[in-house]
């Protein structure tokens, strides 16, 4: 990670935010993410639904 | 009895086909022409792409599908449209070529009352110079047979990097107003996994080429997305997603010529660089099919039925504006030929207004911006509103219209593909609404910040596979397979 920046100082690959170890973790925590595939499922049948007539 | 006839049998024109059949009596004749038999789930390409499925696990036979929903199938290509006949034949028709092994060349007349063009994009490799996917290290992931190659390419690059040779690999967009970014996005981040996976990312340098004016704007001006407390963007998004994987990047690049080794471009400051590459896989730029029309005078009519792209006009405002005067009212709701309403054109097929990203040109005067994407779920309702009119139309001998479905009120869904693997695979969930934004229903953020997000992580990668076999069932026909949406 330190390399990376040091590597990327004032180019465009140094600015953009990078995960922490919290977030990683959510993204691959089996139970967190058997609740959001519900909830994902959810939001896109909300938007399709409505989206035509 | 009605004759329907439809060109394409892709998301458009099958959805088209699929609710056709099913609302209508057996007395009513539907034709789909298509120059292949095949159907395929594009979507999934990305993942023959990369030796996760087989092209035989994304597509089937068109044919007993048809067969058994009463459809006529020509295994043909479109040609040349006679909206009105001719002097010999009273009615509309298109002509059509065979593309069978069987009857290749010939040609056929077919006559319609009304007729759905949903042949898509041609696929412009020769826009771009030494594009053509199968040109030494160039890929492509747009059919099945690409994709097929370049898994093979792939593997190739992966057995030098076991041997210990470097590979510079180069994704993204292959002409300066392409469009379909989403698509390389996924592709370069499977690539990137399917390196990772085999512990070879010493030996990789992964870089992405883009015309977007930021990453993340896939063609749709970008999106913010709610995200850590802040409204953030899809440039973040994008940005953060490289940066977690130390992929690099290359952005407002025209991609004009390819050679074996480099990929020669220019940028929006009018510069003309270069970049090398061991392997490319780069989206072509998208155009129309190149059909003619006439009317029964045999006067070329070509554009009053299409733009200059080559995509078919339909009910769209074309009237030439500002970037600062675009409205989500320019956008076409049914999908109907101004000229003769009897044509509809669903999917990629309708040529759009202008783009949605802000035209931005070089200092050299090329432009170099995202087209407009039409994604699937929108071609898939595309296809479901036109057949919805066409019955209505049938059954009470009026054009009602009543079916609307428009890209500045119909929200997308499109899950990025980042890894393969169900406790290992990752993809983002992504979700516009509208697809078009619009500045005067929300002045803030131009959509709907409640159901426009960004999400990465295990689940979208269950969705993208739950979604692979679901879409597949319901284009099967299977049972009850209308229950599921588009
Ligand atoms: C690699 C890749 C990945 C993608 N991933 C996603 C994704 O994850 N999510 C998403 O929503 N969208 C995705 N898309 C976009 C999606 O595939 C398209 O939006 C969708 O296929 C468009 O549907 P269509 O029916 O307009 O065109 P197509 O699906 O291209 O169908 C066109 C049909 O017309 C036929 N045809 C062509 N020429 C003729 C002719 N002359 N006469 C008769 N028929 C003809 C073709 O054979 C085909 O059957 C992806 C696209 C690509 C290339």
């Amino acid at each position: 990670m330190e390399n990376r920046l040091i590597i990327t100082k004032y180019s465009d690959q140094y600015y953009p935010p990078t995960p922490n170890n919290f977030t990683l973790f959510l993204r691959k925590s089996v139970i967190f993410q058997i609740i959001r595939f519900f909830i994902l499922n959810y939001k896109i049948m909300k938007i399709l639904v409505k989206g035509h007539s | 009895m009605a004759k329907i006839l439809i060109l394409g049998a892709g998301v458009a024109g099958h959805t088209a086909a699929a609710y056709l059949q099913r609302g209508l009596n057996k007395k009513h004749e539907i034709t789909v022409v298509s120059p292949t038999s095949t159907y395929q789930w594009i979507p999934s390409n990305i993942w023959v792409g990369v030796g996760r499925m087989t092209p035989e696990e994304i597509k089937f036979d068109l044919r007993p599908l048809y067969k058994k929903w009463g459809i006529n199938f020509v295994q043909a290509k479109a040609q040349t449209f006679f909206p009105e006949g001719d002097t010999e034949i009273n009615s509309a028709y298109v002509e059509v070529e065979y593309t069978s092994k069987e009857e290749a060349g010939l040609k056929l007349k077919l006559e319609y009352d009304y007729l759905i063009n949903a042949t898509g994009p041609k696929l412009n490799f020769e826009a771009t110079e030494g594009l053509a996917p199968g040109n030494g290290n160039i890929a492509s992931v747009c059919t099945f047979g690409h994709a097929s190659h370049a898994w093979e390419l792939f593997q190739e690059k992966l057995d030098l990097m076991q041997n210990g040779q470097k590979q510079i690999f180069v994704i993204g967009t292959g002409h300066p107003t392409a469009t379909c970014q989403g698509a390389a996005f996924e592709y370069i981040l499977n690539v990137d996994f399917e390196i990772k996976r085999r512990g070879l990312e010493k030996f990789a340098e992964v870089v992405w080429i883009t015309n977007e004016y930021e990453l993340g704007d896939f063609g749709m001006g970008g999106a913010f997305i709610p995200k850590g407390g802040f409204i953030s963007n899809t440039k973040l998004f994008a940005e953060s997603y490289f940066v977690e994987r130390n992929i690099t990047w290359i952005k407002r690049a025209g991609v004009k010529k390819l050679d074996d080794h480099k990929i020669y471009y220019e940028n929006l400051d009018g510069e003309y660089l270069e970049q090398v590459y061991d392997f490319a896989m780069l989206i072509p730029g998208f155009a129309g099919h190149g059909f003619n029309a006439f009317d029964k005078n045999g006067e070329d009519i070509s554009t009053k039925l299409f733009a200059p792209s080559g995509l078919m006009k339909v009910d769209a405002d074309y009237t030439q504006k500002p970037f600062e005067q675009w409205s989500i009212n320019d956008w076409p709701e049914t999908y109907q030929n101004p000229s003769y309403p009897n044509i509809f054109a669903p999917g990629i097929a309708f040529a759009p207004p202008h783009s949605i990203s802000k035209p931005m040109s070089s200092k050299n005067g090329t432009a170099i911006f995202a087209s407009a994407p039409r994604t699937g779920m929108p071609s898939g309702i595309m296809g479901k509103v036109t057949a919805d009119n066409i019955i209505d139309w049938i059954k009470t001998g009026n054009a009602i219209m009543k079916h609307k479905a428009s890209m500045g009120r119909m929200g997308a869904a499109c899950i990025v593909s980042a890894g393969y693997g169900m406790s290992k695979g990752t993809a983002a969930t992504m979700t516009v609404n509208p697809v078009v934004p619009d500045w005067d229903k929300y002045p803030d953020w131009g959509r709907d910040i409640n159901t426009t997000m960004g999400e990465p992580g295990l689940a979208g990668h269950w969705l993208k596979w739950f979604m692979h076999y679901m879409f597949l069932y319901k284009a099967k026909g299977k049972p009850f397979w209308w229950l599921i949406p588009e």
